[in-house]
C-alpha cells in the first residue's frame, strides 16, 4: 500500500468503484475531512464576507489526495463524492453564517439571474440564506426524483459538466440535459414560492 | 404530489419546451384536458424555465429572433459564444451575411455598449484578409447578435490539409493572415480569440484568401463574464484554451496587447506547420480549470520539429502526407528557422515575443526568401527563466534545485562563450576565466559543507580543512570573476550581441552567488568550528548547570522512583554525556529526567556567550517556563512497550489506524514542547517562516510571541534543520508512544472528549470568531480561548511532561506514510515504510484548526514532504547515544 500512496484515497476510489460500501463511507470521510481542512485554511485569517470557491477547493483536495493520473472511473468517483462533501461543507458554513445575520429577511435566490442557474463559482457569492434555500429545495427534489437532485448537486458543487455527469450517473447526456432543465425550473419555482408545488 | 402526477408534469414540461415559446401554452392547455391544477403547475414550471444554450434551429430563430433587415436562411454552426446563421440582408443592399447570436446569459446591454466602443474602429477596417463586422443588435428575446460578412469557406487548417498544401504554401497563407491582423492592429483593434476556426479560407477560382472572422467580438464579449455565467462548459468559459496566451490565463494580468495576438498566430503557425497543437486538446481539456490555466502559463510544448518526432508515427505520416512530404523531410524543414520563429512567437514571456505581427510576418517572409531570420535559438537566460518558471511554486526543492539551476545556467553560458569565440566576438578575458570549474567548486564546497553537520568535535578537523582549502579557493577566485564582469559591463553597448548579454547576466549572477557564499556561508562554518571546539567542555561542565552528568547517570541507573522514574529500570540506561546537552534535572512530577539543548538557546548574534546561557529549572509543579530565549528541553523517555494504533472498539478511528500492534521502543529523547519560532530562528540563522508570530496583530489575534510554535515549515525543512544539529524528527511510533505516555485511551486524558479541556488547543469559538465565523466544528461547546496556536508551554502536559501533543499544531514525523500492514524496518525506533523517498510523510496530533477527532493519539494523517501550513509544525527528537 505504501507504494500506492498518496493512494489511500486511490485505493478507496477503486474499492468504492467496485461497490464496496465501507470504502465509500471511508472515502466520503476522507474527502470531507480534506475539503474541510482546505476550506478552513482558505478562510483562516480573512474576515467579514469571505467566500468559498467550491471548484478550487475540490481541485485542491484532488491534488492533495490523489494528485496523479488515475483512471476516469476513479476520477469521476472522486468528484461525485466531493460534490456531496462540498454541499455539506457549504451548508454547514451557511448555517453558521446565518446565525449571525438573522433578521435581515430572506431574499429570493438568483437562480436564473444570468440565464443559467447559479453555477459553482457563483455559488461562492450566494448568500447563506439563499444557499440553505437551495439545499432544502434540493432535499425536497430528491424525495421526488433522486437522480435529478444528483444532477444538480454534481453540477453545483463539483462543477462537473453534462458529459461528466452523464458518465458519473451512467445515463445519456440527453437525459442529463432533460433532468437539468426540469430540475432547474422546479427548483426555481420552489425557491420563489417555497410553500407551493410539492 | 404522487409519482404518477410528477411524471405527468415532467412529460408535459418536456413536450412543451420542445416547442417554440409562442406555442407552449396552447400545447399544455390542450394536453391537460381541463385539469387546471396540472395546467397551472406545468405553466409555472415553464415560466421558471430558462432556455438552455443548445444550438437554435433556424425555424426557432425566425420565430423568436426578429431581425429587422435580415432573413434567416439556415444555421451555419454553433460555437462557444452562440450560434451562427446564414442570413440574407435585404437593405440597403441585398447580400448574404453571417449572423452570430450570442447565447443567453450575457449582459446584453454591456455587450452592446462595449461593441459600440469598438464599432467605429471596426468600421475603419477594410482589408482583404478580414471579414467585416457590419452590424450588431438585440433580438426580441434580448440576445445580442452580430452581423458579419459571410465567408463561404473552410477553416484554414482544413483547407490546407484537404489540398495537401506544402509548408511554403502554408507559410504564404499565414503571411496573409498576419497582414490582416497587422492591419487591425494599426487601427487599434485586437482580435483576442484568433484560432484556426476563426480564419476561413474563401476560394474564388484559383485564388484562396484567408479571412479572419469575429474581429473585435472578443472584446465586446468579455470571457470573464462568460465565465461567471456558463461554467458548466469550461472550454467556453475561458475562451479557446489551445490558443490562449499565458497572460490571458493569468489571474494577475488584466491587460492584453498586440503580443497576445502574436501568440495566437504562433500557435496557428505551429498547427499549420506540424499538424499538432502546442498543447494537445485532449490533455488540456481533461484538466480542471485552475490546472488548465496553469498548464497554459507553464507547460512548455516541444519545438515543432521535436513535436513531429515525438508524435505517434501514424499521425506523423498523415501530417507529412497532408504537407506533400515525408516525415523525415518534414522534420528537416521545421528544424532551425521555423522552430525559432514559432518559438519566438509563442514565448511564454511576451517581452520575448515578436513585438508586432509585422515582425513575425517579416521573419516568415525572410524564411521564404531564404534570408536569415531574426529569431534565433533560445539563449541561456531564456532557458534559465524556463526552468525557473517550471519550478516556481515548488518551495520544497530548495537549495539542491537552485544549485542545479546555477550549474546548468553556467554550463549553457559556457556553450555561448564557445560559440561567441568562434565568431571572434570575445576577447581573451572571458576565455581565460574558467568559470565552469569555479561553479563546480562552489557546488562541491556546499555539498561537503552539508556533511560537516552537526557541528560536533569529531568534525572540527574536517571543518578546518574545508575552510583552508575549499572556502579559500573560492574566495581567491572572486577578484578575477569581478574583473571579468566589469570588463563585460564596460564594453556593453547597443550593438552588443544578445548572447553576450546572457553571458554577462550569468556571470553576474554567479558572482553574486559566490560573494554571498563568502560573506554568509563561510562565516557560518567558522562559527560552527568555534562551537565544535567548545561544545565538549560546555556539555561536561556548563558553568550554570545545577546537576552533573555523573549525578544524572547515577540517578537514572538507580531508577528508584525517588531520584528517577522506575520506568527507566528495564532498559538499565547507562547514560553518558550527550554532546550539546546539559542535564536540567528530574521533573518532580513525571520523575523523568530532562535535558537542555544548548545550541537552540544560543543566539550567535545576540552577544551572550554559550557559557553564560541560563539553564532552566523545574518549578514545584514540574513546569518549565518557555520564553523567547529558551532552548529545546528534551525529555529522556524510557524504553517501553505500547500499543501503536487505535483500540478495537474506537468508532472514531479510521482504517489506517489498524491493525494496532504491540511495539517495544528503545529509550530516546523527545522535546517537551513543539519547536518554537525563536528556536527555529537560532538554529537556522534565518527568519521564522511562521504565519502567526509577534508581528501578527489583529483585534482577534494578538499578543503572540516567539515562544509560539514554528509553523509553515515543510518536512524537508525540519528534517534538514534537526539533523544539522544532532537531532531528528520522531518516528511515528515514537510520537504515538510519547503522546500516549502510558495510556491506551483516545486522548491521553481519557476516552471522553470533555477530558481534553485545559490539555488541548483545538478549533473552538475563539478560532471560529477569528476566522470571521467561517469555520465549523462538530464540538461547538469546546472552548480553549486560543484563536490560533498557543505558547508551546500553554496547556497541561501529559504523564511524560509533554505539552500539546493533542492540537496546537500538527507535528511532522520521520516516516513515509505506510500502512500498519507493512513490516517495521527498524524495531528500536519503530521506523516503517523506508525506501520511498518521495512518499508523503506522516503528520500527527491535530491542530488549532482541527476538531477533537483529528487530535486523537492514534490519528494518522500525511502531507507531501514540501507541504507547509500555518497549523503544521514540529517536535524535535534525539537518539540516545
Amino acid at each position: 500500500m505504501a507504494a500506492e500512496l498518496p493512494g489511500d484515497v486511490t485505493r478507496l476510489l477503486q474499492q468504492a468503484g467496485a461497490g464496496d460500501r465501507r470504502a465509500l463511507t471511508a472515502l466520503m470521510d476522507r474527502v470531507y475531512a480534506e475539503l474541510h481542512r482546505i476550506a478552513e485554511r482558505s478562510m483562516r485569517g480573512e474576515r467579514g464576507d469571505h467566500t468559498l470557491q467550491p471548484t478550487a477547493l475540490v481541485n485542491e483536495a484532488w491534488l492533495r489526495l490523489v494528485g496523479r493520473d488515475v483512471d476516469w472511473e476513479s476520477r469521476r468517483h472522486f468528484f461525485a463524492t466531493a460534490a456531496t462533501a462540498m454541499r455539506r461543507i457549504l451548508v454547514d458554513h451557511a448555517r453558521r453564517h446565518r446565525a449571525h445575520r438573522r433578521g435581515r429577511g430572506a431574499r429570493p435566490v438568483p437562480l436564473d439571474a444570468a440565464g443559467t442557474v447559479a453555477d459553482v463559482e457563483q455559488l461562492a457569492e450566494v448568500r447563506p440564506d439563499q444557499l440553505l434555500a437551495i439545499d432544502e429545495a434540493l432535499a425536497r427534489l430528491a424525495e421526488h426524483d433522486a437522480r435529478k437532485a444528483r444532477v444538480v448537486e454534481l453540477r453545483f458543487f463539483a462543477g462537473l459538466n453534462h458529459d461528466e455527469i452523464a458518465a458519473t450517473l451512467g445515463v445519456s447526456r440527453a437525459t442529463v440535459e432533460r433532468d437539468w432543465a426540469f430540475a432547474r425550473a422546479w427548483l426555481h419555482r420552489q425557491i420563489a414560492e417555497p410553500d407551493d408545488g410539492s | 404530489m404522487d409519482p404518477e402526477r410528477w411524471q405527468r408534469v415532467e412529460e408535459l414540461f418536456h413536450a412543451a419546451i420542445a416547442r417554440p415559446a409562442g406555442e407552449r401554452t396552447a400545447v399544455v392547455t390542450a394536453q391537460c384536458g381541463g385539469d387546471d391544477d396540472l395546467r397551472s403547475e406545468v405553466l409555472a414550471l415553464l415560466a421558471a424555465h430558462v432556455e438552455e444554450d443548445s444550438p437554435l434551429d433556424a425555424k426557432r430563430v425566425e420565430d423568436e429572433l426578429r431581425f429587422d433587415r435580415y432573413r434567416v436562411l439556415g444555421p451555419l454552426g454553433s460555437g462557444g459564444m452562440g450560434s451562427v446563421f446564414l442570413a440574407e440582408q435585404l437593405h440597403p443592399i441585398r447580400r448574404q451575411v453571417a449572423i452570430k447570436v450570442i447565447r443567453l446569459g450575457m449582459d446584453t446591454e454591456r455587450v452592446l455598449k462595449r461593441f459600440e466602443v469598438e464599432r467605429q474602429a471596426l468600421a475603419l477596417m477594410n482589408h482583404d484578409n478580414i471579414a467585416r463586422v457590419l452590424d450588431a443588435g438585440t433580438t426580441a428575446r434580448g440576445q445580442p447578435y452580430f452581423v458579419m460578412e459571410h465567408v463561404p469557406g473552410q477553416p484554414i487548417t482544413t483547407h490546407c490539409d484537404e489540398r495537401r498544401l506544402d509548408l511554403r504554401a502554408r507559410i504564404a497563407m499565414l503571411c496573409g493572415v498576419c497582414a490582416g491582423v497587422q492591419h487591425a492592429h494599426q487601427k487599434g483593434i485586437l482580435h483576442r480569440d484568433l484560432k484556426a476556426s476563426n480564419v476561413l479560407v474563401a476560394t474564388a477560382g484559383d485564388r484562396a484568401v484567408p479571412k479572419i472572422i469575429d474581429f473585435g467580438l472578443a472584446r465586446a464579449i468579455d470571457h470573464r463574464e462568460l465565465q461567471a455565467t456558463l461554467s458548466s462548459d469550461r472550454e467556453i468559459a475561458i475562451g479557446t484554451p489551445e490558443y490562449m496566451s499565458p497572460e490571458q490565463a493569468s489571474p494577475e494580468t488584466l491587460d492584453v496587447d498586440t503580443r497576445t495576438d502574436v501568440y495566437a498566430l504562433g500557435v496557428l503557425a505551429y498547427e499549420l506547420l506540424t499538424g499538432f497543437l502546442p498543447l494537445p486538446s485532449d490533455q488540456l481539456r481533461r484538466l480542471p480549470l485552475t490546472e488548465l490555466l496553469r498548464a497554459i502559463r507553464e507547460s512548455e510544448p516541444p519545438r515543432p520539429s521535436e513535436r513531429v518526432i515525438r508524435e505517434h508515427p501514424d499521425a506523423v505520416r498523415l501530417a507529412a502526407a497532408n504537407r506533400a512530404t515525408t516525415p523525415p523531410a518534414l522534420v528537416r524543414s521545421l528544424r532551425g528557422e521555423l522552430d525559432w520563429i514559432v518559438g519566438r512567437a509563442t514565448d511564454k514571456e511576451r517581452e520575448r515575443r515578436y513585438a508586432t505581427v509585422a515582425e513575425l510576418a517579416d521573419d516568415l517572409r525572410r524564411h521564404l526568401a531564404c534570408e536569415p531570420v531574426r529569431a534565433g535559438p533560445p539563449g541561456a537566460g531564456y532557458r534559465l527563466r524556463k526552468l525557473l518558471r517550471r519550478h516556481r511554486g515548488q518551495v520544497v526543492a530548495g537549495i539542491a534545485l537552485l544549485l542545479t539551476l546555477v550549474v546548468g545556467l553556467v554550463a549553457t553560458a559556457i556553450g555561448f562563450t564557445e560559440a561567441a569565440h568562434q565568431r571572434n566576438r570575445f576577447e581573451a578575458k572571458v576565455q581565460e576565466f574558467d568559470l565552469l570549474a569555479t561553479i563546480e567548486q562552489l557546488r562541491g564546497a556546499r555539498v561537503r559543507r552539508d556533511a560537516l553537520h552537526p557541528a560536533w568535535p569529531e568534525r572540527a578537523a574536517d571543518m578546518r580543512s574545508w575552510l583552508d582549502t575549499e572556502a579559500r579557493r573560492l574566495r581567491d577566485a572572486l577578484p578575477e570573476l569581478r574583473r571579468t564582469v566589469r570588463a563585460l559591463s564596460e564594453r556593453a553597448n547597443a550593438d552588443t550581441p544578445e548572447s553576450e548579454h546572457f553571458l554577462r547576466g550569468a556571470l553576474t549572477r554567479s558572482l553574486g552567488d559566490i560573494e554571498g557564499f563568502v560573506a554568509d556561508e563561510v562565516p557560518a562554518v567558522e562559527r560552527d568550528l568555534w562551537w565544535a571546539e567548545r561544545i565538549d567542555a560546555l556539555t561536561r561542565s556548563h558553568p550554570r548547570a545545577r546537576v552533573s552528568w555523573a549525578d544524572a547517570a547515577a540517578a537514572i541507573a538507580r531508577a528508584d522512583d525517588i531520584t528517577a522514574s522506575a520506568l527507566y529500570r528495564p532498559g538499565a540506561i547507562d547514560l553518558r554525556p550527550q554532546t550539546g546537552l546539559v542535564p536540567i534535572g528530574m521533573n518532580p512530577v513525571t520523575r523523568l529526567w530532562e535535558f537542555y539543548d544548548l545550541r537552540s538557546a544560543w543566539d550567535p548574534d545576540a552577544g551572550a556567550a554559550p557559557e553564560e546561557l541560563p539553564i532552566p529549572s523545574h518549578g514545584a509543579d514540574g513546569a518549565i517556563d518557555v520564553g523567547d530565549a529558551t532552548g529545546i528541553v528534551l525529555v529522556l523517555l524510557p524504553g517501553g512497550t505500547f500499543r501503536l494504533g487505535a483500540a478495537d472498539d474506537d468508532e472514531l478511528a479510521t482504517d489506517d489506524e489498524y491493525p494496532a500492534t504491540e511495539l517495544t521502543l528503545a529509550p530516546f529523547f523527545v522535546a517537551r514542547h513543539e519547536l518554537t519560532q525563536a528556536q527555529w530562528r537560532r538554529l537556522s540563522g534565518g527568519a521564522t517562516p511562521s504565519a502567526f508570530g509577534p508581528d501578527y496583530d489583529t483585534p482577534n489575534v494578538h499578543g503572540l510571541t516567539s515562544a509560539h510554535p514554528v509553523e509553515q515549515v515543510s518536512w524537508d525543512d525540519c528534517d534538514r534543520l534537526l539533523r544539522a544539529h544532532g537531532m531528528t524528527l520522531p518516528t511515528e511510533a515514537q510520537w504515538e508512544y510519547a503522546a500516549r505516555a502510558g495510556t491506551v485511551s483516545r486522548w491521553w486524558p481519557g476516552d471522553d472528549r470533555e477530558a481534553l479541556r485545559g490539555g488541548a488547543n483545538l478549533l473552538d469559538r475563539a478560532g471560529i470568531v477569528a476566522s470571521g465565523n467561517a469555520l465549523t466544528t462538530p464540538w461547538p461547546e469546546f472552548f480553549d480561548g486560543f484563536p490560533v496556536h498557543a505558547p508551546v508551554d500553554g496547556l497541561r502536559p501529559n504523564a511524560f511532561g509533554l505539552h500539546h501533543v493533542h492540537g496546537n499544531v500538527w507535528e511532522w514525523c520521520l516516516d513515509p506514510w505506510a500502512s500498519y500492514d507493512e513490516p517495521l524496518t527498524a524495531s528500536a525506533d519503530g521506523t516503517r515504510g523506508a525506501g520511498d523517498e518521495l512518499a508523503p510523510r506522516v503528520i500527527r496530533g491535530g491542530s488549532f484548526l482541527s476538531a477533537h477527532l483529528a487530535a486523537r493519539s492514534s490519528k494518522r494523517d500525511y502531507a507531501q514532504r514540501g507541504f507547509f501550513a500555518e497549523d503544521l509544525g514540529v517536535r524535535a527528537a534525539r537518539a540516545l547515544r
